[in-house]
């Protein structure tokens, strides 16, 4: 199929989007261009001022769009709570699904040697000059149960240990309504071995 | 067409590929490292993408031709290793090490059995950098790099009080105690090659860096990532074994 150039870098482009491939990628080029051209132009206007526009909060790593994000400049939130997660979508998910009230603190990956990302990659030098200001009293340790995610929470555990600060780490169990039997064996036995008194 | 049902595997790294599959690398037991393609892992009810992780021991099912094969299926074939805090960096180091020196598809003996081994110990807390060194000897020797353990390069065994040196890469020299370069004492390599008893940390760190010298023409200029977390780890135990640290001894 011979495209113009134009359509054809555009077709190329919205191909680089997780989730297009090639037929999709086609029918959205040629849905902008045959039926919605003003809503074309609305995206290529909100992409530029995304790009230009927002950057990565000073605090938390977040992005933002100014030189600190909403969350870490609401007065009421706690500061001295501080919880580690690998994405800004884990803050997303946190924030809708508990009642939590301290600050983030987003890594934007995890320590993964295989990938050659270490811990300055991920703001682990950044962080560590936060803990030792002070103001942070409890750090909760949200990143993904895989091996890099818990390396990753040792290594921070490990940054935190002289500092007197309470340290925490997400629990993993069965999903709420789950049934045993349908549990993936790995879960199942994390839930056992973190089980607890009632 | 290439073809294996129920084949035991560890993961040694995964990372998405395309849109909600994972690009899975395993080290299988007989046939090697495999890279493998796993569709449709985020799906609901299909627990794939918590499974297919390291230190899960698996039996796993593939066919496919050419380099990439398609995982057909994966089931655990025990629970899930347990290793923690400083043993994770060692995982780590391990599965970089194997993705760095092994080919896909190449059957390597008793590799697997070794590698299984290691992560044991690691789960069960025995001496992490003992059983690094033990594995790196044993990698070596699978990949046919190792050097004659047991002779000194004119072929004379090893005396265990002696201090031999690498020579260039290619076998031991006997040399005096204070000799420079990497340097080992006969009962130290006596002591990992047939599980002898731990030697003392002097020792150890002498093997460390004998057998990172063996290896280091084979993994290239770009240093390991994990050995800079296993660094920090044997830093922060000095630090806690050793001099009481300035900022805790405040309070």
């Amino acid at each position: 199929m011979a495209y113009t150039p134009l359509i054809a870098a555009l077709v190329e482009a919205l191909r680089g989007l997780p989730g297009v491939g090639p037929k999709s990628a086609q029918r959205m080029a040629y849905h902008m261009l045959e039926r919605d051209r003003h809503g074309a132009q609305a995206l290529a206007g909100a992409l530029q001022a995304a790009i230009d526009g927002v950057g990565r909060c000073r605090l938390c790593r977040d992005f933002s769009e100014g030189e600190t994000c909403p969350l870490c400049a609401d007065t009421r939130r706690d500061t001295t709570q501080l919880c580690v997660v690998e994405s800004p979508s884990d803050v997303q998910a946190l924030e809708q699904a508990t009642g939590y009230r301290g600050l983030y603190f987003v890594l934007m990956g995890h320590l993964s040697p295989i990938d050659g990302i270490g811990p300055s990659d991920i703001g682990l030098d950044h962080l560590g000059e936060r803990l030792a200001q002070g103001e942070v009293q409890e750090l909760i340790l949200a990143t993904n149960p895989t091996i890099e995610g818990e390396a990753t929470a040792h290594y921070i555990a490990d940054m935190a240990r002289d500092l007197p600060i309470q340290l925490s780490r997400l629990a993993h169990g069965v999903p709420v309504g789950g049934e045993l039997e349908y549990v993936d064996g790995g879960t199942l036995a994390h839930a056992f071995n973190g089980r607890r008194k009632v | 067409m290439i073809e294996a049902s129920a084949q035991p595997a560890l993961v040694l790294h995964r990372r998405p590929y395309r849109e909600g599959s994972l690009l899975v690398e395993a080290l299988t037991r007989d046939a090697g490292r495999v890279g493998l393609v796993a569709r449709g892992v985020h799906r609901r009810r299909t627990p794939l993408a918590g499974l297919l992780q390291p230190l899960q021991p698996l039996l796993i099912s593939w066919r496919g031709r050419g380099d990439l094969v398609t995982l057909h299926q994966a089931e655990p074939a025990g629970p899930p290793l347990r290793v923690q805090g400083e043993a994770l960096y060692a995982a780590l180091y391990l599965n970089e090490l194997l993705m760095r020196l092994l080919q896909r598809h190449l059957a390597l003996g008793g590799l697997y059995r070794d590698y299984l081994e290691t992560l044991l110990a690691l789960e069960h807390g025995l001496p992490i950098d003992w059983w690094l060194r033990r594995f790196e000897c044993r990698l070596l020797e699978t990949l046919g790099y190792a050097i004659d353990w047991r002779h000194a390069i004119d072929g004379t065994p090893l005396h265990r009080e002696q201090t031999y040196r690498l020579q260039g890469g290619e076998g031991l020299v006997p040399v005096s105690a204070d000799a420079e370069g990497f340097c080992i004492l006969g009962a130290t390599l006596s002591a990992l090659l047939d599980d002898g008893p731990l030697p003392e940390a002097y020792e150890r760190t002498r093997l460390r860096r004998l057998l990172a010298a063996l290896l280091a023409p084979h993994l290239g200029p770009r240093p390991l990532a994990s050995r800079e977390l296993l660094r920090r780890a044997r830093g922060s135990a000095a630090t806690r074994a050793g001099a009481p640290n300035p900022s805790t001894t405040k309070q």
